[in-house]
């Protein structure tokens, strides 16, 4: 049983559940979200940008991706890129509603 | 020793269980995604709306879940490696404790409904429940197919725990690639709503 704690995949777990604490404690409100502090759009990506790093554990360690072929190892990684990035970007600009555009 | 601790930590690069079962992975990979970008833009066009309507939800429903499926993926991961051996030991429990877990997901899930149905939030109050209700429970819908995945993880493990010495390496391999077919259909499970919980119960 102890051999089973000293595997990759459960230092793995270990962090994962750490992460999601500190995502729960964050995300309480603090105070931080209140008008006189901006910080929540930091927190904010913080957030996001933990779980998908909590993603990438989850796809390498549990989905076992770190001992698969490099194509399916570079289209998890393409999917989190994009996936989390766009997000971010839309989060901090948004995009103008195209009807101002005629 | 180290030789063989290199063996068994770097295996051949191989794609976890069935090709199939990854395009199927990977393209439910892809809606969520758009889902998730769907979510934010609009988020983005009425956020007060959005904030709102957040601070009605549990967060400590959506950490808890998220703990419950962390959990259960780890015990698979930890029934899936057992299955790589010739004689399979833990695997049999491993199995039905990934299965409580996602049972305490479902409970708690159970319980976050009705708490807001029964105060009259329903799919049709706004834009944000429509997402919310839409994304959780097409969620719910894998965990529930999940679950099923589990039973048959299950159930293979005890037929391999039973039969040690029938399972020569064809057996193992042949099981090697079910069980890690399922498994990751069951951490894409666990993936997706890590990525649900802070985008609809945290991101302010």
């Amino acid at each position: 049983m102890m051999s089973l704690l000293l595997k990759p995949v459960s230092a793995a777990w270990l962090l994962l559940m750490l992460a999601t604490s500190l995502s729960w404690w964050l995300g309480q409100d603090h105070g931080l979200s209140s008008e006189q502090n901006s910080n929540y759009r930091i927190i904010s990506s913080g957030l996001i940008l933990i779980a998908f790093i909590k993603v990438r554990i989850v796809i390498r360690y549990f989905m076992e991706v770190r001992q698969a072929p490099l194509a399916l190892k570079l289209v998890c990684d393409a999917w989190v890129v994009l996936v989390c990035g766009t997000i971010i970007y839309l989060y901090w600009f948004g995009i103008a509603p195209a009807v101002t555009a005629i | 020793m180290s030789a063989v601790r290199e063996q068994v930590t770097k295996p051949k690069p191989h794609v976890p269980g069935e090709v199939g079962v990854w395009v199927f992975i990977l393209g439910d990979m892809l809606i969520f995604g758009l889902f998730f970008i769907v979510f934010v833009y609009y988020r983005g066009l009425n956020v007060e709306l959005y904030a709102q309507s957040q601070a009605t939800l549990n967060q400590n429903y959506g950490a808890i879940n998220t703990l419950f499926l962390l959990a259960s993926s780890w015990f698979v991961a930890m029934g899936v490696d057992d299955m790589r051996n010739k004689t399979v030991r833990l695997a049999p429990v491993f199995f039905p404790l990934a299965m409580l877990c996602g049972l305490g997901f479902g409970v708690v899930k159970i319980i976050e409904y009705s708490e807001k149905i029964s105060a009259g939030i329903t799919i049709t109050s706004n834009d944000f429940y429509m997402y919310y209700y839409i994304f959780t429970g097409l969620h719910f819908l894998h965990v529930l197919i999940g679950m099923g995945v589990l039973v048959f993880l299950w159930h293979r493990a005890r037929l391999a725990a039973k039969n040690t010495l029938a399972r020569d390496t064809a057996v193992i391999e042949k099981d090697r690639v079910l069980i890690e077919s399922g498994a990751s259909y069951w951490h894409m499970v666990d993936l997706l709503w890590i990525v649900l919980f802070p985008l609809l119960y945290l991101m302010k």
